[in-house]
């Protein structure tokens, strides 16, 4: 039950902008929408979703509002904001840079002097 | 916006709390269901589901506080849990709460009183528009040894020579009008038709004046102040444009100005006139402000207005040989003249009685802190961080400081309220925004900020000792033993040095304002100042031209008055001791060498009916007063005062001695007299040359009756008034006031200053001797096993009482030495506001050091006492 590693938090963030970023979305579905995309290859714990949101709300990158679920059940449904959007671009960007020269350090061939 | 979501968010949490919770309870729940209806639909059994689901989720409590963190309620939470905790300790020990509350609420109320009048004299802007750009133009000599005032004709040609320097550049010479309603005559000035424009205030009702009423023969036009408008017109809605009598002459009214509406250079006026510049450029009456234009500074319109002088000093030499002009900004005049000083003073002083306080409250919270070892170790020990812990005690220490700022709303508004009253009427007509003394909206400001800031100054360190405690040392010992800790102890020796220091240096500061006030009491003023009533005359200049009609009416109002009942003697002076005004000149001693127009020196004059000397009880020296003999076709006669006796003519005989007087030194009189000096032509008191001379052979439109009788002052005034209105139905008198009265107002600055200043002493005093016993006490307490053993092993209780003393005293000392540095600085800086007393008077000095001296012996004494009469055997077995 204990927190996240600070960069999987971060992580964990940027995947719950990228999910949200097409329709509102409440809290389970997030969390099915990020194993489903990600071919269960990540888990998420359960409850471990909702202080991530609340600090994503907090910092006004996301907004909350209730609404109806599909089955008639009143849930909270949450969005980007406008500020939400202009974050997730620059993080994807970071961590594409990031990833991009993890990559290549790793796949460098060793060259001879 | 995104600072606008968090505050939202601790907001929210904040004032709707409840909400908050069932929202975010509810939406957790719905994840559970959803999750357990997933797990239901793929296969599982209901029970088995939910329980799977409870397991994945671990814990909610712990989840729902990570939640509240990040939406950043912790801090708030934490907060609000300090409050309620600091409120249940303050509960739990009134005594400490309302002695800390009470000592900070008196530094703290001393300072919002203090502030709310330097806020109105130094911070706030002078209520004129763009008021950086206003300049006081004064005519000075070209050594820099004077600046005066400008004659018409050059006024006249500043004004041509604006350029592109100055917006605007005006004059004016106050004086006193008789109203056709009431027969109390209203002080007034001729301005320069641009006056107002200048200032950049617009006239409430009307208009200011127009170009063209400058000029001789213009219709006759006013402009009134609020307050004379609502006082003798009853606040007349159609006043502007009716015609009133003014000196008997008809006068349309075309403007009324807002309310609170002066210029403190100008002093008390309630009516404006335009002002017509005539052909004088010899004699030098006129006070100017002027309005550079945006973007000039004040060094390039000196430069600018100096090119302007230098040119005029050529052109007319006989004039303006050896002259220019100074330049200072309206503000710093002000400033100068308007008590600024004063306030800036008073408030650096009760800044040290506030940091006293504080001192105080800060040992206060050591010792409390001390004894609350136990319990912080304890909630160190169950995982407390020490981080939390220090928060925890600056919030209670804080909270102490705004209880105290609350409270000390009530003392400033007292303190305010005391200062507004003891500013007599006439010297609030010379202050700036003097409309507006009073504890506002930026004072509260200012108290919720120097609250604030000196809590968590004061705080912190008692706080940090307490952060720092040593869980397991202080959960094994008993709670005596924890007190004398390093750390805490050379605290304390600071506090004593520091507020010994403190003390003296207000003391030091306050004891030389009292040695004016005291020398002032004593000060023999050199005439008789008691029953004597004084009362201005200032002749309308259209009416009194003629030097004949000016001394029949002199002589004709005083035949009135001596007739007066309960009129013992009478007599007219014109610029008399205490009135506020004087007159000066340049003079020579006929047959010396004459100096160079730039080094001639200065003297007073007054003209004065033949027994001015005798009804002001001035005495007679040498030689004879005047009377009747001196004609305006007799010999030109004057008498000296022994100043400048001792200047000119040391060990001469002065009488039948010449002295040549007036700008260009073109009249001569000789001495027939010498009369002791008076004091009184400044508010310094000192001695300064002085001529008389006698009305018959200087006729002046101003005129001061003095009086010698024991009637009721009001008796008097319109005994006065009704005399000078049967010689002149459209002459009135100005203002009728005991010459005690105008002392007082003379003297104000010193008196205010003195005593809110040696109340503050007071309370200095009170404060460092608390300080020091509270310190002394403690430390003693700390050691009374020590000293049982000492006792135990033969000391003797003289000893004991000795070696605290000595301890207490060596710390005293110290604090005396740093006090003493510090009050040389500070009195050095109050030299221009002591009353004929030396910045650095070594007797108030010594003194002071003593008085703290034997003050802080005592407070370390009692202590000691104490110390000696501890019993060895109980001292011991206590451990």
């Amino acid at each position: 039950m204990g927190k996240q590693s600070d960069l999987l938090q971060g992580t964990l963030e940027m995947l719950i902008l990228k999910s949200i970023s097409l329709e509102p979305m409440h809290g389970y579905g997030i969390l099915l929408r990020i194993q489903q995309l990600s071919q269960d290859r990540l888990q998420i714990q359960q409850g471990s979703l909702y202080p991530a949101l609340y600090r994503l709300e907090y910092r006004g990158l996301i907004k909350a509002e209730w609404g109806e679920s599909e089955n008639n059940r009143k849930a909270k449904y949450y969005r980007l904001t406008a500020e939400g959007r202009r974050q997730l671009k620059l993080e994807t960007e970071n961590w594409n840079r990031l990833s991009a020269g993890v990559v290549g350090v790793l796949t460098a061939e060793p060259q001879k002097p | 916006m995104s600072a606008l979501s968090q505050l939202k968010s601790v907001l929210d949490g904040a004032l709707r709390r409840n909400r908050m919770e069932g929202d975010m309870d509810a939406e957790l729940r719905f994840h559970m269901a959803k999750y357990t209806e997933d797990l239901i639909n793929s296969g599982s059994k209901r029970e088995q589901a939910e329980r799977q689901a409870r397991i994945e989720f671990g814990h909610l409590e712990p989840l729902k506080e990570e939640c509240r963190e990040a939406r950043g309620l912790r801090l708030w939470d934490e907060t609000l849990q300090d409050l309620r905790y600091a409120g249940r300790m303050l509960r739990k020990s009134p005594g400490f709460a309302a002695v800390a509350v009470l000592t900070l609420a008196l530094g703290i109320g001393a300072n919002t009183s203090i502030f709310s009048v330097v806020n109105a004299w130094v911070l706030k802007p002078l209520p004129y528009a763009n008021p950086d750009q206003l300049v006081a133009i004064y005519s000075a000599d070209v050594k820099g040894r004077w600046l005066g005032n400008t004659s018409a004709r050059d006024l006249d040609d500043w004004r041509k020579e604006k350029k592109d320097v100055f917006e605007d550049i005006c004059g004016w010479l106050t004086s006193a009008y008789t109203l056709e309603n009431g027969d109390e005559s209203v002080a007034g000035a001729r301005v320069n038709a641009e006056f107002f424009r200048m200032l950049g205030v617009i006239p409430q009702q009307g208009r200011g004046f127009l170009r063209q009423e400058e000029q001789p023969g213009a219709p006759q036009v006013a402009v009134l102040s609020h307050e004379l408008w609502q006082n003798r017109f009853n606040g007349d809605p159609a006043l502007v444009g009716k015609t009133i009598l003014i000196d008997g002459v008809g006068v349309s009214i075309v403007g009324i100005m807002p309310e609170g509406f002066h210029l403190p250079l100008m002093g008390p006026v309630k009516l404006w006139r335009p002002l017509t510049l005539g052909d004088d450029r010899r004699t030098r009456l006129l006070p100017v402000v002027a309005r550079m234009k945006p973007g000039v500074s004040l060094a390039r319109a000196t430069s600018y207005l100096k090119t302007v002088a230098r040119r005029l000093a050529e052109s007319y030499p006989a004039t303006n040989s050896g002259r220019t002009v100074q330049l200072r900004t309206l503000r710093e005049e002000i400033g100068q003249q308007g008590g600024s000083q004063e306030a800036l003073i008073v408030f650096w002083l009760v800044g040290c009685v506030l940091l006293l306080a504080c001192s105080n409250v800060a040992n206060l919270a050591v010792g409390r802190a001390v004894g609350r070892q136990k319990e912080m170790a304890v909630r160190l020990a169950i995982g407390a961080g020490r981080g939390r812990l220090v928060r925890q005690l600056l919030t209670e220490n804080v909270m102490l400081f705004l209880l105290a700022a609350a409270l000390s709303v009530l003392f400033a508004n007292w303190g305010v309220r005391w200062i507004a009253q003891a500013i007599p009427t006439e010297v609030r007509g010379y202050l700036p925004n003097s409309a507006v003394l009073r504890v506002d909206a930026s004072t509260l400001l200012y108290t919720l900020g120097i609250a604030l800031a000196t809590g968590l100054l004061f705080g912190i360190a008692p706080a940090i000792q307490a952060g720092r405690i040593d869980v397991n040392h202080a959960l094994k010992e008993n709670t005596a033993r924890l007190s004398a800790g390093g750390g805490s102890a050379l605290f304390k020796k600071c506090l004593i040095v520091f507020e010994t220091s403190l003390a003296l240096v207000v003391l030091v500061a306050a004891g030389l304002l009292v040695k004016g006030l005291v020398r002032m009491h004593e000060k023999d003023v050199g005439f008789n100042p008691n029953g004597l009533v004084t009362a201005r005359v200032e002749l309308s200049e259209a009416h009194y031209t003629d030097p004949k009609r000016i001394e029949a009416f002199k002589k004709a109002v005083l035949e009135q008055v001596r007739m007066l009942p309960g009129i013992r003697a009478a007599a007219i002076g014109n610029f008399i001791p205490y009135g506020g005004n004087d007159g000066s000149t340049v003079y020579s001693i006929e047959g010396r060498p004459v100096p160079a127009p730039a080094d001639r020196p200065f003297t007073l004059f007054d003209t004065v009916s033949p027994d001015y000397f005798k009804v002001m009880g001035i005495p007679l020296l040498r030689g004879r007063v005047f009377s009747e003999v001196d004609r305006a076709d007799s010999l030109a006669v004057g008498i000296v005062n022994q100043a400048l006796v001792r200047r000119q003519f040391q060990g001469q005989d002065p009488l039948g001695q010449r002295i040549r007087w007036s700008a260009n030194l073109d009249h001569v009189v000789m001495i027939v007299g010498v009369v002791k000096d008076a004091a009184g032509q400044d508010d310094t008191d000192r001695a300064y040359p002085q001529i008389y001379f006698p009305n018959q052979q200087h006729a002046i439109q101003g005129m001061t009756f003095v009086l010698r009788t024991d009637s009721a002052l009001q008796d008097t005034a319109s005994s006065v008034r009704r005399a000078v209105r049967a010689v002149d139905s459209t002459q009135s008198v100005l203002r009728v006031e005991t010459m005690l009265g105008l002392m007082a107002e003379r003297r104000a600055p010193y008196i205010i200053v003195g005593q809110i200043s040696s109340f503050f002493a007071a309370l200095a005093l009170f404060l460092a001797a608390l300080g020091i016993y509270g310190i002394m006490t403690y430390s003693v307490a700390a050691r009374k096993q020590e000293f049982g053993i000492r006792l135990a092993l033969g000391a003797a209780r003289r000893d004991l009482v000795s070696l605290v003393m000595r301890q207490g005293l060596k710390l005293t000392v110290i604090g005396l030495a740093i006090g003493l540095a510090a009050a040389f600085g500070v009195t050095y800086l109050m030299s221009s506001i002591l009353y004929q007393v030396s910045p650095t008077d070594a007797a108030t000095f010594a003194l002071f050091s003593l008085v703290l001296l034997l003050v802080a012996g005592l407070a370390c004494y009692v202590p000691a006492r104490r110390a000696s009469s501890i019993q060895p055997t109980r001292a011991l077995r206590s451990e």
